[in-house]
């Protein structure tokens, strides 16, 4: 799995960041425009992108990008 | 066995009746911050909203809609031998909503009454139910009442539910045809049963007054023991794992393909998660129909509410339809049939 795809990809969710704003480091939930429906499009977009269904408990035990990385990962 | 076929059956009318009381999204600014606000009624699609007033329930919408259905159509009373109530927001805890509404509506003794209590799946499950007892001989004519008032289970301030829930109450009147056929296929995963639900008020938490207390639940959402409770994620974790397969699943039992289905009409939940099946399902977005930007998500009676208010004027030869109900339970459905000789009334108001 390319992690600069899969960081775009996590981008993509947000209106108000670009690409490059973001690294496997970025804790997510700390971004302003973090909220229940940007929760929603990041499952929507992990499961067009990489065929794999996040939980509620996959996201509450997440805090990096890299996280979310490793639960992809490990799933495919 | 989860797949039904049932043969020489038809849908004869549907009608549907929704409060006049409208209440607009944008106004929830006690909620949402404002820049949030329109941003979420965009991604949810949801503008408005018909909510019941105080004392008006599901049964009393359920009764407007089964008057006018009868009416339009002109059926005697007598004639109905099953009434089916299907809603998760009754009358009375005891007894039933059928017999209320079979003595409102002035239908005879010899008519069998009961509910069903599914949540937004409760339409698919309901119609299928209400078609095998077409299939008994001394069966003529069902009737199938699907309102819901999740307006008076909902906190106000419930940043999950409360831009989501519309009032409503559809009629659907069943009856034979030669040739018509049913299909559908049901399906439950009941390990998910607390992904929506109202903890107190039944006989396992009952009513307290501890109960009543508002308190913020994991998710950051507000509500007390006795008002719904939905794990939104959860939720949309599950809806898409199962909603798209479950429609390829009853497409290739029956020999359809996707082609054939002239609408597919969705539980009204969200337009963010709807948007997404389709787009999986490469089904093309015209040949799906709307109404939540209008009257939200009114859980099991949002796919007869939809056929009423966007199908009406649909003129085709063929009319295939799909309808696929999710949620609560967890528990959906997905079926197949032929509106072409369906009788769809007005939509009402009261």
């Amino acid at each position: 799995m390319n992690e600069i795809e899969f960081v775009k990809n996590f981008a993509s969710i947000f209106d108000e960041i670009e690409d490059n704003e973001l690294t496997m480091d970025t804790e997510f939930k700390d971004i302003d425009e973090w909220s229940s429906l940007t929760a929603l499009a990041l499952l929507a977009v992990i499961d067009e992108e990489y065929d794999v269904k996040l939980t509620n408990n996959d996201l509450k035990n997440s805090v990096t990008v890299r996280d979310i990385y490793n639960i992809v990962n490990n799933h495919k | 066995m989860a797949f039904f076929h049932i043969p020489d059956v038809y849908i004869k009318g549907i009608a549907a009746c929704v409060p006049k009381n409208t209440v607009l999204n944008e106004s929830l600014t006690h909620i949402f911050p404002e820049e949030e606000l329109e941003k979420v009624i965009n991604s949810v699609g949801i503008k408005e909203r018909r909510i019941a007033d105080a004392d008006v329930t599901a049964s009393d919408l359920c009764f407007r809609a089964a008057e006018k259905l009868l009416n339009d159509l002109k059926i005697e009373k007598e004639s109905i031998d099953v009434l089916i109530f299907m809603s998760q927001t009754g009358d009375y805890i005891i007894p039933a909503t059928a017999p209320i509404l079979q003595y409102r509506l002035g239908l005879r003794e010899e008519c069998a009454c009961f509910d069903i209590g599914l949540a937004c799946s409760g339409y698919v499950y309901a119609l299928t139910t209400a078609f095998t007892y077409l299939n008994l001989p001394e069966v003529k004519r069902v009737l199938l009442l699907d309102g819901e008032t999740f307006s008076k289970i909902v906190n106000p301030s419930d940043k999950t539910n409360a831009l989501l829930y519309g009032d409503a109450g559809t009629a659907t009147l069943l009856e034979r045809k030669e040739g018509s056929n049913f299909y559908s296929l049901l399906k439950t995963d009941g390990s998910g049963w607390n992904a929506v639900y109202i903890k107190a008020g039944a006989c396992r938490n009952p009513t307290t007054p501890e109960s009543f207390l508002v308190y913020e639940r994991e998710d950051g959402s507000l509500g007390n023991d006795n008002q719904v409770y939905m794990n939104g994620l959860d939720v949309f974790n599950f809806t898409m794992r199962v909603v798209p397969k479950s429609i390829k699943e009853i497409t290739e039992k029956f020999n359809f393909e996707l082609k054939d289905i002239d609408k597919i009409v969705f539980h009204q939940a969200n337009k963010f998660m709807t948007d997404f099946f389709i787009k999986k399902l490469k089904y093309p977005k015209e040949k799906v129909p709307y109404c939540l930007d209008r009257f939200g998500n009114t859980s099991s009676a949002s796919i007869p509410l939809t056929i009423v208010s966007e199908l009406k004027d649909w003129h085709e030869e063929r009319k295939n339809v799909l309808i696929s109900g999710f949620g609560g339970g967890l528990s959906w459905g997905s079926a197949i049939f032929d509106l072409k000789d369906t009788y769809i009334s007005d939509l009402i108001e009261m």
